[in-house]
């Protein structure tokens, strides 16, 4: 959809503020330290996002990472802790956040104040049962457990960047 | 030329928004006098079931005084019922089905073995060789 369009360095160009407009008269550059103070870094990622519509996230859940856009399911194979069905819960471990054509990326997380990213508990349940089955050396007795684990549905509800 | 409009099937996504709990109706059953019931009866009379009752506030409950060993009903917007049949567990593990099965969607249990379900169009869209730059294609 967007493959012809998409930028082969992702990364994030600061943009120009109005009020630095003046600026263009003169020969002089600006510092990259002014530029990054007034402008949000994800300004552009904003801009490039339709809305809103055209974005993605990675967010980490217990150190595993989970690529998501609004109204997707996540499906976990647990049993989210002190978690009840109808509970928001705003997930602040973004390390990614993606446009069809920027991607910004911090590996120890995106300051959360940026972006808000929220999931819904949808469903706890379980999965089918299944059996497993153990066998010790030199014991003729085969031992089945049943399994039937618990499982948690998540639906992303809000990614929008601030 | 006419304009068309792109036609796009609505999808029920709960959650996105409003969130409306899926199990809506509970039906109670005991017996007054079977021996399987002891549990369900202990639940009823020290008023454990109107503490959960109190805190979903969007589920229905319905006790049935009825013959026979006892059984809760779930009663889900998908238009599906499931009976948990309880004979002879104690209070405690009646609570902990009440729980259980009132926090599913009614749905069958499906095991899913990628971990995001997504009806979106990726983002990025799909990865084409024919649209790389030319020093960044794919030689064979």
């Amino acid at each position: 959809m967007f493959a012809s369009i998409r930028s082969l360095r992702p990364c994030v160009v600061p943009r120009m503020l109005p009020r630095m407009l003046p600026r263009m008269y003169s020969t002089a550059t600006q510092s990259a330290a002014q530029a990054t103070t007034a402008v949000s870094p994800l300004s552009s990622l904003k801009i490039n996002s339709n809305g809103n519509q055209h974005l993605y996230a990675i967010f980490k859940l217990h150190n595993m990472p989970y690529l998501v856009t609004k109204g997707d399911l996540i499906y976990l194979n647990y049993k989210l802790k002190n978690a009840e069905i109808g509970d928001e819960l705003v997930l602040n471990d973004v390390t990614t956040l993606g446009s069809p054509s920027y991607t910004y990326t911090e590996p120890n997380g995106i300051d959360s104040s940026l972006y808000s990213l929220k999931a819904n508990v949808v469903e706890i349940t379980r999965e089918p049962k299944y059996q497993v089955t153990r066998t010790k050396q030199r014991q003729r007795r085969v031992k089945t457990f049943q399994v039937e684990n618990f499982q948690t549905v998540l639906r992303i509800n809000e990614l929008k960047i601030n | 030329m006419p304009i068309k409009a792109i036609p796009k099937i609505s999808l029920a996504r709960n959650g996105v928004g409003a969130f409306v709990a899926p199990c809506h109706r509970i039906t109670v059953q005991y017996c007054n006098w079977g021996g399987s019931s002891t549990g369900l009866r202990q639940v009823l009379s020290s008023g454990q079931l109107d503490h959960i009752a109190r805190q979903k506030k969007y589920t229905f409950f319905e006790v049935v005084k009825k013959s026979g060993h006892p059984s809760l009903t779930f009663h889900y917007n998908n238009d599906t019922t499931q009976v948990v049949d309880i004979a002879n567990l104690d209070s405690e593990k009646i609570v902990e089905k009440l729980e259980e099965y009132s926090q599913r969607s009614g749905n069958k249990l499906i095991k899913f073995n990628h971990k995001v379900m997504s009806n979106n169009d990726s983002v990025r869209g799909i990865w084409s060789p024919l649209h790389m730059p030319k020093g960044h294609r794919h030689k064979i």
